[in-house]
């Protein structure tokens, strides 16, 4: 069974087609790194997986349940009530953290578990401080947001969608707001995850740190998987012109 | 000391119970609006932003016309109109009347800063918020409403300060509050001292709410903006 399965995803902004059938299927504990240029869809299909953007077509199951299918031409999504469940199982970190100014480190972290699982305050506090010890951030659960660094704001937006014990976590240029020095310890704990088995998605531009850490890279190009494999065959043995030039930018 | 100064200001002394029952309507007159316009302000804020069209059709309608006339001429048409205003046609006392009043006005104006309030909350906390699986009411109580309640603040401050002000309007329905003390000691001794301890109670009123203000936006403050 596969935790997320993406089939042929077609979305289109007005007459704008920026994702022409997209599939992504992905196993337990696989990491998947999506790289491609600006404006490519990138942002957009990882956003299709938990409904911050509604396809035009395509089939998308989280854990075995459907989110939305396509039958016949036309697009069914499945009960608000459903939908909700099943976004208790995608975890997304956000390029600009989107942490909550008016809650604590502490308060932001034990959020989701208490309001949409109804779990109990200690419980959730208890695992909230494991999560942000594990992120680095042991003592720092009274600080507000905004007295933290992008770097620190970031690794509390990854425990505070860890909270929720996700079943796969989504990146979308979790680095791409930080200073290099503040980028190196979030990758850090990306990759701390990775090492345990955690299922991801991630949007990146950080090459290195994707061929490190991914179990499969996907090239997307004007709204197509241009090209797919590990992180080996994409990066040392790029077979299309486009995917060659793309990462020629980056070693210039 | 002089003994006209000491005469003036027993004159003074001599004024306090009228004035001070007089402050006392007006302060009641105050809070009993600020309690229901806040509330109502904040629901008819909901309806103006609501994806259901005719929520909004009243909403905004509701706002145009609050706004867009006279709070003098809804206090005359609440008092002196609606006992003429056929099916309705209730006769109100001078208080209920001048409390509706400015609940209905207020909270078109508190309703139109939630409105502001609300919208300017980042798109990426209902994108949080969304994406955990939280609802739509979960959402509003917990991350976005919180957030509006300290950002508006300081507009909703200032209208409250104008509130204070206004209070002095239901005078022209015949309402005794402060204003109306005022006048009539004014009136009857020939004496203007009465509206300068009038504008002292007002200035007080004002000072004390702009330091409660202060201090809760202070308190705010260490929080505000990520
Ligand atoms: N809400 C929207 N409304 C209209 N067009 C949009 C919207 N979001 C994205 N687009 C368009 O869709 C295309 C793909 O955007 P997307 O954000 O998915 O690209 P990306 O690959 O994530 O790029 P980047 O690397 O710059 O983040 C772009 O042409 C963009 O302008
Ligand atoms: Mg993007």
């Amino acid at each position: 069974m596969y935790v997320i399965e993406a089939l042929d995803i077609v979305k289109k902004f007005g007459k704008n087609e920026v994702l022409k059938g997209v599939t992504l299927q992905q196993k337990k504990g696989e990491v998947v790194t999506i790289i491609g240029p600006s404006g490519s869809g990138k942002s957009t299909f990882i956003r299709c997986l938990n409904k911050l953007e509604t396809v035009n077509s395509g089939t998308i199951r989280i854990n075995g349940e459907t989110l939305v299918e396509t039958v016949d031409g036309k697009v069914q999504y499945a009960k608000e009530r459903d939908i909700r469940k099943m976004l208790t199982n995608t975890g997304m970190v956000f390029q600009n953290f989107n942490l909550f100014p008016h809650f604590s480190v502490l308060q932001n972290v034990m959020e989701f578990p208490v309001t949409v699982k109804k779990q109990d305050k200690e419980t959730a506090r208890k695992r909230a401080l494991e999560l942000l010890e594990m992120v680095g951030l042991k003592g720092r659960e009274d600080a507000f947001p905004i007295q933290l660094s992008g770097g620190q704001k970031q690794r509390v937006a990854i425990a505070r969608a860890l909270a929720m014990e996700p079943k796969v976590l989504l990146f979308d240029e979790p680095t791409s707001a930080l200073d290099p020095e503040l980028t190196v310890e979030v990758l850090k704990v990306i990759k701390q995850l990775a090492k345990k088995q955690m299922t991801m998605i991630i949007v990146t531009h950080e090459m290195s740190f994707a061929k490190e850490v991914s179990d499969k890279i996907i090239f997307i190009d004007q709204g197509v998987i241009a090209e797919q494999g590990t992180p080996e065959e994409v990066f040392d043995h790029p077979k299309s012109e486009r995917l060659h030039s793309f990462l020629q930018s980056y070693h210039t | 000391m002089d003994e006209n100064f000491i005469g003036w200001l027993q004159y003074l002394w001599s004024l306090m119970p009228i004035m001070m029952k007089g402050f006392q309507i007006t302060l009641e007159l105050f809070f009993k609006t600020i309690l229901w316009a806040l509330p109502l302000g904040l629901i008819i804020a909901l309806m103006n932003i609501s994806k259901f069209w005719p929520f909004r059709a009243i909403g905004k309608t509701y706002v145009w016309i609050l706004r867009g006339t006279p709070l003098l001429l809804q206090l005359f048409f609440v008092y002196y109109g609606l006992p003429y205003v056929p099916v309705i046609g209730v006769v109100l006392d001078r208080f209920p009347a001048a409390v509706l009043t400015f609940v209905l006005n207020y909270s078109a104006y508190f309703s139109e800063i939630f409105r502001a309030g609300i919208l300017s909350i980042e798109h990426g906390q209902y994108e949080a918020a969304r994406s955990s699986g939280m609802t739509g009411f979960q959402m509003m109580t917990r991350i976005i409403l919180p957030q509006t309640i300290r950002r508006v603040i300081p507009p909703i401050s200032n209208e409250t300060i104008t509130l204070v002000k206004d209070t002095a309007l239901v005078n022209s329905i015949g309402l005794f509050e402060l204003l109306q003390a005022a006048k009539s000691s004014v009136n009857r001794d020939v004496d203007a001292t009465a509206f300068l301890l009038a504008a002292l109670f007002y200035l007080i009123f004002t000072l004390v709410l702009t330091l409660i203000f202060n201090a809760i936006e202070k308190k705010n403050s260490k929080h505000e903006i990520r």
